[in-house]
């Protein structure tokens, strides 16, 4: 017997049951198991009620009253036809609200949290931001005091939509709203309070927040629980790790951010980026050995920044799996003045 | 990949044992499940990662939540079994000096 013979007789059972048997409830009863069955293999309420139809003829029943009396068997799968449909329109009006959220959220991203970069003779600059799905949660910007310093912070943003942007939007204009150049560990603070007066639970934020003074290419950094910075020391050839003691901003109202500070030599380069690079998954599931960035920034090094980051990109693009996507985020500063 | 979840309500706290991954994918499905424990504020909660194999920063957004709503009824949150790799987002975002991580439980 195949599956579709096995709907055809239990439909027929209960209406025999319905207009024959004792138990009339107990028919309306299977009523529902049999509505979710053919609702689950996709049968369409037509199909029923072309079953329906031949049913009656195929038993034989003909007299109006029995017909009649059918019908109430019917109308109950329908019944269940119309709960689905019901549950079906609500859940397409939910998606459809939560896209529009997505696409405000996506367009603010684009429009007014767009950083431009800043051009200098002394350093170069480069940055990309890649979001997994359509708003991203890491966040940077790049500001030039115009007095010799430049800010920079690279943020990951957890949490999700609307609040996220909103989050990244504080963020920014509390940045470009100091006006002058300020310690990280002091913006940190301030960041930390702006951020915590106005997140959901679950969120907060990371961040490396940089100054780089380059008058006397000393670049002073703070961290809010940001994944380490590197520095390239070109002489040398060799990476360092740089990191500074601080708790995320958003979670403890009166966090404190430890500074550091250090000598960024000629062709140096600092390199800031998001857990997307160095929680990377490769194609067979495994992480990604960070010895690998360092190795292809190495090869890029005498490169213009931009370039080396969209290189950078682009490797690990090809070694990710696509379906553990995260948000991905590259900063590098070059210093650029000559060596001896 | 999935996250299995099971909790269980003692006197003075929930214990929560997680196995699977826990991401951006599944942290909604721990987030259902603390979240009425979480506002009631009435036990401490135990969360066992000892079967969790990945954690990523939505899974750590839950453990912020976590804390900022416990913290708020003078209530606790211990997470145990925390493997190397998960060690050191807790480390990296500050996290650790905040929450009572593999800590040896009280009654042994």
């Amino acid at each position: 017997m195949t599956y579709i013979d096995n709907i055809v007789n239990n439909y027929k059972d209960i209406i025999q049951l319905y207009l024959y048997g004792e138990e009339q409830g107990e028919a309306i009863e299977k009523c529902q198991a049999f509505s979710e069955e053919v609702i689950e293999m996709d049968a369409s309420p037509e199909e029923i009620v072309s079953l329906h139809i031949e049913l009656l003829d195929d038993m034989g029943i003909q007299d109006g009253e029995l017909v009649k009396k059918s019908l109430d068997i019917l109308q109950e799968i329908i019944i269940s036809f119309g709960f689905t449909y019901r549950d079906y329109k609500s859940m397409m009006n939910k998606l459809e609200i939560h896209d529009k959220e997505m696409d405000v959220a996506s367009s603010l991203q684009e429009t007014m949290l767009k950083t431009t970069i800043p051009t200098f003779d002394t350093m170069e600059i480069g940055a990309i931001s890649v979001p997994a799905r359509k708003v991203s949660g890491d966040y940077f910007n790049i500001i030039d005091h115009k007095d010799g310093m430049l800010s920079f912070a690279v943020a990951d943003v957890i949490g999700k939509g609307i609040p996220a942007a909103i989050a990244m939007s504080m963020i920014k204009f509390g940045m470009d709203s100091y006006g002058y150049s300020q310690l990280p560990s002091d913006s940190l603070r301030k960041l930390n309070r702006v951020v915590e007066k106005n997140v959901n639970q679950n969120m907060f934020v990371t961040m490396f927040y940089g100054l780089y003074d380059h008058s006397t290419d000393l670049l002073y950094y703070s961290s809010a629980g940001h994944e380490p910075a590197l520095i390239y020391r070109y002489e040398d050839d060799e990476f360092e790790e740089i990191d500074a003691k601080g708790v995320v901003l958003g979670v403890k109202v009166h966090a404190r951010y430890e500074q550091r500070e250090t000598k960024i030599g000629p062709k140096d380069m600092i390199i800031v980026f998001t857990d997307g690079v160095t929680e990377l998954r490769k194609h067979d599931d495994t992480f990604i050995d960070f010895e690998n960035v360092k190795d292809m920034i190495r090869q890029a090094r005498d490169h213009h920044p931009q370039d080396i980051v969209q290189y950078i990109y682009e490797s690990l693009m090809r070694i990710q799996n696509p379906n553990k996507k995260d948000d991905l985020t590259l900063f590098l500063l070059k210093n650029n003045k000559n060596l001896d | 990949m999935n996250i299995n979840i099971d909790a269980t309500e003692k006197e003075q706290e929930y214990s929560i044992v997680l196995e699977g991954e826990l991401d951006v994918y599944t942290a909604p499905e721990l987030q259902k499940v603390l979240e009425p424990i979480r506002q009631t504020g009435s036990h401490d909660i135990r969360i066992d990662l000892t079967d969790v194999s990945y954690m990523d920063s939505t899974g750590l957004g839950i453990f912020v939540g976590t804390l900022k709503d416990l913290n708020q009824h003078d209530r606790e949150l211990y997470v145990t079994g925390v493997s190397k790799r998960i060690l050191r987002l807790f480390e990296i975002t500050g996290l650790r000096d905040l929450m009572h991580i593999n800590e040896a439980s009280e009654v042994e």
